[in-house]
């Protein structure tokens, strides 16, 4: 009993730290449009949806009402301001019937009205549009799909060219069968009724089909071949950063965590104290000396401005040294009889002994570099040749701020390949990372 | 050759490398930041050569930021953050850890799951959880509508002065939490087991073992979990920057002057190095640089006291 509520808990909480990456990988294959939906399974039965505008609904005296509608599939909103509302962005936000975006406005009195519609909390970029209303009458758009009014008899016409059958379904209850035209549309008639409001056209397809227009790789091959933002680049410059700066890191604290633990020479405690009491100074604290000095340097855009300046790692340093000093000094003395020069001690005997520490150094400072965004943007101006992962980023979510699926697709190039390094890895990075900790 | 001489020039050989890049990068900035705050560009600095023609204007710099209420702002918003992420962290994580501990089947799938965020780019993981907590689309909203609460479609919890930090600090708690669970779980392990069942004879719960006996013996990496946390709230830029677009959040009124809530003192170097005050922005790096000091003597006097 007590282990199953532990198990619950446990299960829950590990969904709620995985479950985010889970739906960013999913999201980033889907189609635009579908990005945003919780649907994950592809849906065999197909609707498009709209409202009847030109409803015959009563009005009052010099009253109308007004309804507005906009199309667009990749919306994550619509609202509409006019000079009827007093222009305000939040207060009327139109509905989502599978793309098509509707809301009506009742009691309206007559007059000229102006409006735009704001997508995403973007406002149309256009000029205003305009309508005007007339007492009685209902100043409406114009029904979808070419459907129009004749007489005393509403006709519903749809054109898909995909499919045999399309069902009419008026008001979400009253099913009605559509006849296929030779020009390709499907045609249904009803009675002129004041109760209509709603009506959809319904048909079916394959799972394909279906699945396809929910998933798709198009994201993927899309950023990464993007003109402006070119991830492909950025991977490769990230590759590159994190390998230079994790081979160069684990070379040089080796070196030097080998003579901290080895090597008797004068201040030798002193230097090593200054360097641990260097680690409590929160790195922000460099960002703007260092940039000045790697700009005097001349290193903005270039690999040697993103790696030279991070690789004395003094926690590097730390957990070789305390790894190095567990190797027997006998190993070094018969070896020295033996006539080996100093650079062969190091290359004999440290380097394949300390080789578990060393891999766990190299991977801890390939990650710590993979994301050290702060540094890479600081470095990079805005269209380096240089910028690694998380700076395109950045930038690339300031430019296409909505663009979800495109920006889950980018980020699945910074996720994924340290998630499976990390299964792979998973105890270097574990003991690296927990090691020192453990230890002092 | 005399063997000491010979012990120095190795030993040095060996530290070189290092210790060029670190005197050079680490070592003359803590100095080069001191001068370059009694400095400040001016509009005739030349781009390419910023660093290089600025004006000498003493005091100035330090006299601004103390009377700048967006800079105790940011001190103040760092402090809250810290008290929003550290307990929390390390309660979570100690709690987890209490939990894994039951020699349970699986341990090891859940100690790897719940350390796969730490290794991920923090970057990503704000921009995912902006996504999250998006009102109407995000899944947060998605999963409270289906319980019935509509506050999270009205609200953008990350576009509101109460709910940002707090936001933030459940993203970054969810993040970090692995590498708590891991150094909690370590040292419990090595804890012996006699110690409990000297309780058990006693007649102890697992309430009173938990305070008397686990805690106790996890303090150090309390205060090693304490101590790691205010550095990286002093350094808090990635979460910041990805989950409130670059901004610093939304703006309140402190004192007569509006100020960014989720400006915390990292952002806030960052933001005024990026406006060009690069002298102001190497001012406040030593203003930081100090409080670090304070808190690390502090807390070195609380290790000594402990040992």
């Amino acid at each position: 009993m007590k282990k199953l509520l532990l198990y619950i808990v446990l299960i829950s909480l590990s969904i709620l730290v995985l479950l985010p990456l889970f739906w960013m990988i999913i999201t980033a294959f889907k189609n635009p449009g579908e990005g945003l939906k919780f649907n994950f399974l592809p849906q065999t039965k197909v609707f498009t949806s709209a409202f009847l505008t030109s409803s015959l609904s009563p009005v009052q005296n010099d009253k109308s009402y007004l309804v507005f509608q906009y199309e667009d599939k990749t919306a994550q909103s619509v609202n509409v301001a006019g000079s009827f509302q007093g222009w305000d962005e939040k207060k009327t936000p139109l509905d989502n019937n599978d793309g098509v975006w509707t809301v009506r406005i009742d009691d309206i009195a007559a007059g000229d009205y102006e409006y735009k519609f704001i997508i995403n909390g973007e406002w149309e970029k256009s000029d205003n549009r305009k309508i005007t209303v007339k007492p009685g009458k209902n100043a409406n758009v114009p029904l979808i799909n070419d459907s129009y009014i004749d007489n005393e008899k509403l006709i519903f016409k749809y054109k898909n060219d995909k499919t045999n059958a399309v069902k009419l379904i008026i008001n979400d209850e009253k099913n009605v069968d559509m006849t296929k035209e030779s020009d390709g549309y499907f045609i249904a008639s009803v009675d002129k009724d004041e109760s209509i409001k709603k009506y959809k056209f319904e048909y079916q397809r394959g799972f394909k089909e279906a699945f396809n227009s929910l998933y798709t790789t198009a994201n993927f091959l899309e950023v990464w071949n993007n003109k402006d933002f070119p991830f492909g680049k950025f991977f490769w410059n990230s590759v590159v950063v994190s390998t230079l700066a994790a081979a160069l890191t684990a070379l040089i604290c080796t070196m030097g965590g080998y003579a901290f633990a080895k090597k008797n020479f004068f201040g030798r405690e002193k230097i090593f104290l200054l360097l641990m009491a260097s680690m409590m100074i929160p790195g922000m604290i460099f960002m703007v000396p260092q940039f000045a000095i790697v700009s005097k340097f001349g290193w903005i855009n270039s690999y040697a401005g993103l790696v030279i300046p991070h690789l004395a790692n003094v926690f590097g340093i730390f957990l070789i040294r305390q790894y190095i000093k567990t190797i027997p000094n006998s190993l070094f003395e018969a070896a020295t009889i033996d006539g080996a020069t100093e650079i062969q001690l190091f290359r004999i005997i440290i380097i394949p002994l300390s080789l578990p520490i060393i891999a766990t150094l190299f991977l801890l400072t390939f990650l710590g570099q993979w994301s050290n965004f702060l540094w890479q943007l600081i470095v990079n101006t805005p269209d380096s040749a240089y910028r690694t992962l998380p700076v395109g980023l950045a930038l690339f979510k300031g430019q296409y701020a909505v663009d979800w699926t495109k920006i889950m697709a980018g980020s699945c190039f910074s996720i994924v390949p340290i998630a499976i390094l990390f299964l792979l890895a998973q105890r270097f990075f574990i003991e690296g990372m927990t090691g020192g900790a453990v230890k002092e | 050759m005399n063997r000491t001489v010979k012990e120095n020039i190795t030993g040095y050989f060996f530290i070189l490398p290092f210790m060029i890049v670190f005197i050079i990068f680490l070592g003359w900035p803590v100095i080069y930041s001191f001068i370059l705050s009694f400095k400040e560009a001016t509009i005739y600095t030349d781009w390419y050569d910023v660093f290089g023609k600025m004006e000498i204007v003493g005091f100035d710099n330090y006299a601004t930021i103390l009377k700048d209420k967006e800079f105790w702002w940011s001190i103040i918003s760092t402090f809250i953050y810290a008290l929003l992420t550290i307990p929390t962290g390390i309660i979570a994580a100690l709690l987890l850890a209490l939990v894994l501990n039951n020699k349970l089947k699986g341990t090891s799938f859940f100690r790897s799951a719940f350390f796969l965020p730490n290794v991920l780019d923090l970057l990503v993981i704000g921009t995912i959880w902006t996504l999250i907590f998006a009102p109407k689309y995000g899944l947060l909203d998605f999963l409270m509508q289906k319980i019935g609460v509509y506050y999270f479609s009205e609200h953008a919890i990350l576009n509101e002065p109460w709910t940002i930090l707090p936001a933030i600090a459940v993203a970054m708690v969810l993040k970090g939490m692995g590498f708590g669970i891991i150094l909690f779980l370590t040292s419990i392990q090595n804890i012996s087991e006699s110690v409990y069942e000297a309780a058990d004879i006693d007649g102890a719960n697992w309430f009173q073992k938990t305070v008397h006996i686990t805690i106790p013996l996890v303090k150090p990496i309390i205060l090693f979990m304490i101590i790691t946390g205010i550095i990286g709230t002093l350094n808090a830029f990635t979460e910041i920057y990805a989950m409130t677009n670059d901004t610093g959040g939304p703006a309140i009124s402190v004192m007569g002057e509006s100020v960014k809530v989720a400006k915390l003192s990292g952002y806030h170097l960052f933001r005024t190095f990026k406006s060009g005050f690069y002298g102001k922005a190497a001012a406040i790096s030593y203003i930081l640089l100090i409080i670090a000091a304070i808190i690390s003597i502090i807390n070195a006097k609380f290790i000594k006291v402990e040992k």
